[in-house]
């Protein structure tokens, strides 16, 4: 306990933290974000129809990973920042917190532009995006600069609000053709594990609870809540992907988008038609904790590390990710930034068990001298 | 406090600025249908519908606006309308597309494309082909209270309820794109005052190749859907006997090696008979059994018939090809359609008559 | 240069305060004696004295049949005697120059011995003018009680007492306002409260710094968590009935001399949707009525803002068959879809306005002339569709199902926000709004707990009274959001306990 009160910035007072149960929203809202809106052609690409099983894969390995962050958060007794100083020392631990900082601010960034660019191709071609722009990212400021618990319940709104948009999963499967599932592996397993590699990028978001952690009331208690929030984003994904197998051909698939979102435009009712509009309104529920949760994220590590009010970061960030996501634009870059945040993901998960490890043997050491 | 002031008046300021270009829903022409003949020079003749919704009082009135031009492309023919249209020409709400005939049989690829693409579009609208042309079908308003474009939508609805398989863009492109599937699409006819669904045409990519009539619709959907309604009439003992279907049930079913496979499709349909126009007997179990007999032997006739014209035009609008695809691992597409014409495919129709009507 | 001005501005009211102190009680009676109600003369029967007092603060019957009489009948020579023999209650006697100015500007007799005397009794003979109890007429209900609080803490007191037959009801009162002085109490239930509420309402009640103080709605504005919040953060109630179900789930409430309503905190955002009928009826029907009520207020925020969305840039969600109606009733309309309603949500503005500012009677004809000439006018001269009036009449009217008067007005305003954000990004910038409504609303809070509660923090067990109401025997827990002392609210066991048949 002792251990923990030396540091500065993680004793944090009691009215500021969540209950463990959050920890499912937290984690679940953060996963998904606006890959879902078009994972699924790019999971076509690489395994057909038989994509699903790499969903199922990908959710295995994501549990795997979380028991490693919690072995890693119990026995480092902190954050992310605080195991990187243990293991590396002052200067090289804080340049690698630095390195998560900045991926989680590309994070952030990747979804504000991914958003930016649904808009501007299913509702406004002429959206004036400085302007949007400005006061989606004024939003997000307005919430994060209200603490974590804010944010926190940013995330169960956007979970709650997000249960209906999951029924209108089942219009399209009226519509669809059931018989083209069929459990029959016709893919070689390379092909299987390319996909998964491939929903690995849409499912990041969890390690985020490498920055939150010491934001939980009793952390022990979270860890079930936590393997159920990743069990239902996977069950999520894998409804998202059979609906969508259903809907489209496999070749029809490769030539969308944004597969969600075109299978919205059937959903009819007598008072309203063509529910891509309100689909891609009400999304904004959906994203809004992925930007808030990767700003707050991300200015906490300088905070950390530097000692300097994080109130100052935050508007500084926010400063600087509205000129590029002003600036960026058209389907190449946006593509372009999109794998790369995926990318950095899988570095990012691959990179917690070298750290676990690393811990353990400087742990061991540390015990010894 | 003054930081705050500032970026209030900024953000107000800002907000002025962000207004988008927009116009109300009266202030646009809003089409619904549209047609496309084939035009002078190698170019595209489009037609459209805007209605014209009355003031206050009449609100259905039925008048319409046609506006033809001639265009290079389908996105052509918006820039083309637009310059004879006095308000912004919207295509969101369009419900029906009519090609005609002779412009599908040349090639329906790039429209097609162009339809997958614009996020405007609805995927529940309908395609047509026309008989003759699209043109005249659209101008011809056949109905006082009811625009073209809601008629012949209901029109098509109407019949995929009963003897038409389903239909909408969304079932034409996942035709279209699909490996070991062909699209179809049905065929309106305009006769001297009214329109009909004549008959289904049958796409290879975007191409047309060949039509049936409507007397055979019946059999297409039976081989191609399960479906609870339609009708099918049958010369029976110098009478007609009308049969109204009540649950037709089909299942496919690939055996055998790659090289050489068997399909065979099931079909075991309830129906009831309604009708016996011309027929001297007392319905009696022996007679639904000669009747159930008869309407076995016309369906293995009507089947084996679309499935030879099927394979003898290279096509796959049962989507035979795509089913196999999912159950066997080594599909090869391009094996598939070599093989395609020799292909054995056994139908087995079983019909069951349940119900006489309500007098015996 | 700003804050040089404000520091300038601090130090003149303390000067003004040192000046109007009275030195001797003599000086006060010269600066009372200004005012003609001030009666002061010397009495000369058996008992010699001089009595003061304000004529018309006092009760006159007091005054003669106890205090006069007395004072004629027997020699009293000390004032200890008339402390005694004067048969009223709670006499004191007392030479606090403040504590003898407060009283007797609330009525209190005083009688000196001699006219330069420090020392003087206070006789209480306060005349209480006031309304008498009736019927509540903000939050009326049909059936239950139908009293509600008048003007007069005593009889607001009386009210709650009645109801709570409790040695544990506490009520701690402080004066609260430079210039008024107005008495304010807090009343609590000890054993049920949580301490931490009490001490915070108190803490916040003595640091007001206000020269007047008329109306609850003045505390409720001064001491929320966020004074910039259009959502009030106190529940004020003119219902006594209420004041005591809050009392019994261990609510802090609040009482003002001269207001009919009390205020009850802490309060959630749920609690203004929640009417006392709800708990007069099955719970089925009271859990039915609470959901349409509910649906009336988010389609009241909601309706205008997605008319104007959809009609601007979203035509293509409109249904074929409804198309025909907008288009045709929109055709003549010379404005764009947020001007006209705009216009219109103004005029209903104006009629609540006016209808509320004027007597009743003549109200309801200012309704229905507003409602009815104005309306089918608009429609008929083509500024307006008839689609629209019949939508913003339907949300005028849902935003007056809310039971407790002030979250309405709450409500009919902040829908302005949001139809400047439909017309900005048509359904993306409703979101937006409702996003920034939500954000708001998560980070307030009413006494230092959650307002938005149920909801967020999630909390299952107070689900059960807030949009659904179970019945009786499923709510046997207090709501876990005051954390009270004592949480059980009856013997869960006795109230389900299962009898077989026919036992």
């Amino acid at each position: 306990m002792n251990k923990l009160n030396n540091t500065q910035g993680l004793n944090i007072p009691e009215n500021y933290l969540v209950t463990p149960a959050y920890v499912f929203f937290l984690i679940h809202s953060m996963q998904v974000g606006v890959g879902i809106l078009g994972f699924e052609k790019y999971l076509v690409e690489k395994a057909g129809f038989d994509a699903w099983i790499s969903v199922l894969i990908a959710g295995g390995i994501l549990h795997i990973i979380l028991w490693m962050m919690y072995r890693l958060l119990q026995n480092g007794g902190g954050d992310i920042v605080q195991i990187h100083n243990s293991i590396f020392g002052k200067y090289i631990g804080g340049l690698l917190s630095l390195l998560f900082c900045a991926y989680y601010t590309l994070l952030a960034f990747t979804v504000i532009i991914t958003f930016i660019e649904v808009i501007k191709v299913w509702v406004f071609p002429g959206l004036q995006v400085w302007v949007f722009a400005f006061v989606l990212i004024w939003l997000v400021y307005y919430l994060v600069s209200g603490g974590f618990r804010v944010i926190t319940g940013i995330c169960l709104i956007s979970v709650i609000i997000g249960l209906p948009i999951l029924l209108l999963k089942f219009f399209p499967v009226e519509a669809g053709h059931t018989m083209n599932i069929y459990p029959m592996i016709s893919h070689d397993l390379t092909d299987i594990l390319g996909a998964t590699k491939q929903s690995i990028l849409s499912f990041i978001g969890l390690e985020f609870l490498l920055i939150y952690y010491p934001f939980i009331k009793q952390p022990e208690k979270s860890k079930k809540w936590a393997h159920f929030g990743i069990f239902y984003t996977t069950m999520l994904y894998l409804i998202s992907v059979l609906v969508t197998f259903v809907y489209y051909s496999e070749e029809q698939l490769k030539q969308v988008v944004w597969g969600t979102i075109s299978a919205w435009k059937i959903v009819e009712f007598p008072f309203i038609e063509r529910f891509e509009f309100v689909g891609i309104a009400m999304w904004l529920y959906v994203i809004l904790p992925n930007i808030c949760l990767g700003l707050w994220g991300a200015t906490r590590i300088p905070k950390r590390v530097f000692k300097i009010k994080q109130k100052y970061v935050v508007i500084t960030f926010c400063i600087a990710l509205y000129f590029p996501a002003v600036l960026l634009d058209g389907r190449p870059v946006i593509d372009m930034v999109n794998n790369l945040s995926g990318q950095l993901g899988t570095y990012v998960l691959m990179y917690i068990p070298v750290l676990l490890v690393l811990k353990m043997i400087s742990d061991k050491v540390r015990k010894r001298s | 406090m003054k930081i705050k002031k500032t970026f209030l008046i900024l953000l107000s300021v800002l907000l002025l600025t962000g207004c988008l270009p927009s116009k109300s829903v009266e202030e646009n022409a809003i089409v619904q249908i549209v047609g496309y003949d084939v035009g002078e020079d190698e170019r595209i003749q489009g037609t459209v519908s805007i209605p014209q919704y009355g003031k206050s009082e009449d609100k259905q009135a039925a008048s319409e606006l046609y506006l033809t031009v001639d265009a290079d492309s389908t996105k052509d023919v918006e820039v083309e309308i637009q310059k004879q249209s006095s308000k912004p020409i919207s295509i969101g709400k369009l419900a029906v597309t009519l090609y005609s005939k002779e412009l599908a049989e040349t090639d329906l690829g790039d429209i097609v494309d162009v339809l997958s693409r614009d996020p405007r579009l609805s995927r529940n609208m309908f395609l047509g082909i026309v008989e003759g042309s699209s043109r005249e079908l659209i101008e011809s308003g056949f109905t006082q209270d009811e625009t073209t474009s809601k008629h012949l939508q209901g029109l098509i609805e109407n019949n995929t309820r009963h003897n038409f398989p389903s239909t909408s863009l969304h079932d034409f492109l996942y035709a279209y794109y699909a490996e070991g599937m062909d699209p179809f699409l049905p065929m309106l006819k305009k006769r001297e005052s009214f329109v009909e669904l004549s008959g289904v045409a049958f796409f290879k990519k975007g191409m047309l190749v060949a039509e049936v009539p409507d007397t055979k619709i019946f059999t297409f959907k039976m081989l191609k859907e399960n479906f609870t309604r339609g009708m099918q009439d049958l010369p029976f003992e110098g009478g007609t006997i009308m049969m109204d279907n009540i649950g037709s049930k089909v299942d496919y079913n690939i055996s055998g090696p790659m090289d050489n496979p068997t399909f065979d499709i099931k079909i075991s349909l309830k129906a009831e008979v309604n009708e016996m126009a011309g027929v001297d007997r007392n319905a009696s179990p022996q007679l639904a059994k000669e009747m159930e007999d008869k309407f076995v032997e016309y369906f293995n006739k009507e089947t084996a018939e679309l499935i030879s014209l099927f394979k003898e035009k290279g096509i796959d609008p049962l989507g035979i090809g795509n089913f196999t695809k999912t159950r066997r691992k080594d599909f090869d597409l391009t094996k598939w359609q070599g093989h395609y014409a020799d292909l054995e495919v056994n139908v087995i129709v079983d019909v069951q008559i349940t119900e006489y009507g309500i007098f015996s | 240069m700003w804050k040089w001005k404000r520091k300038e501005k601090q130090q003149q009211p303390q000067q003004q305060e040192k000046k109007k102190q009275n030195g001797t009680l003599s000086e006060f009676i010269q600066a009372m004696q200004e005012s003609e109600d001030f009666v002061h003369y010397n009495l000369s029967g058996s008992t010699r004295c001089t009595i003061s007092y304000l004529k018309t603060m006092c009760d006159s019957q007091v005054l003669n049949r106890s205090v006069l009489s007395t004072l004629n009948q027997k020699s009293l020579p000390t004032l200890r005697d008339m402390q005694e023999s004067i048969p009223v209650e709670n006499v004191r006697v007392t030479s606090k120059l403040d504590l003898i100015e407060e009283k007797v500007m609330y009525g209190y007799i005083m009688i000196q011995l001699h006219e330069k005397d420090e020392e003087v009794v206070l006789v209480p003979a306060i005349s209480l003018e006031s309304r008498n109890v009736s019927i509540p007429e903000v939050e009326f209900s049909v059936v239950g009680p139908k009293e509600a609080f008048v003007e007069t803490m005593n009889t607001n007191i009386n009210l709650i007492r009645k109801r709570l037959p409790l040695p544990q009801l506490t009520i701690k009162e402080m004066n609260v306002g430079k210039v008024t002085k107005t008495r304010v109490a807090v009343i609590y239930i000890d054993g049920i409260v949580n301490q931490d509420n009490v001490d915070t309402v108190q803490q916040r009640l003595k640091g007001i710094e206000v020269d007047q103080l008329t109306d609850s709605s003045f505390i409720t504005q001064i001491i929320a968590d966020n004074s910039n919040s259009p959502f009030p953060q106190l529940l004020d109630t003119e219902r006594p009935d209420r004041v005591v179900s809050n009392l019994v789930e261990g609510k802090v409430a609040i009482l003002i001399d001269g207001s009919p309503h009390a205020l009850t905190c802490p309060t959630t955002v749920v609690e203004f949707f929640g009417a006392s009928d709800d708990y007069f009826l099955p719970w089925h029907l009271a859990t039915a009525f609470r959901l349409i009520r509910l649906f009336a207020v988010i389609f009241s925020v909601l309706s205008t803002p997605l008319y104007v969305a959809v009609l601007t840039y979203h035509h293509e969600m409109i249904p074929a068959a409804l198309m025909a109606t907008i288009v045709s009733s929109r055709s003549d309309i010379p404005f764009p879809p947020i001007l006209e309603v705009i216009v219109l949500e103004l005029t209903i503005e104006l009629l609540r306005e006016a209808g509320a500012r004027l007597p009743t009677k003549i109200g309801q004809t200012i309704g229905i002339v507003g409602g009815i000439v104005i309306g089918t006018a608009a429609v008929d001269a083509g500024l307006t569709s008839n689609v629209l009036l019949i939508i913003v009449a339907l949300s005028a009217l849902a935003s007056f199902t809310t039971p407790i008067y002030q979250i309405g007005n709450t409500i009919r305003l902040i829908r302005f926000p949001f139809l400047i954000g439909a017309q900005l990004w048509g359904l993306i910038g409703v979101s937006m709004c409702m996003v920034y409504f939500i954000g708001h609303l998560i980070k307030l809070q009413s006494i230092g707990r959650p307002f938005f509660e149920p909801l967020y923090p999630l909390r299952i067990k107070d689900l059960k009274d807030a949009f659904i109401r179970l019945p009786f025997n499923k709510q046997t827990e207090r709501p876990v959001l005051m954390r009270t002392e004592d949480p059980q609210r009856m013997n869960q066991s006795r109230v389900n306990a299962k009898r077989d048949i026919d036992e």
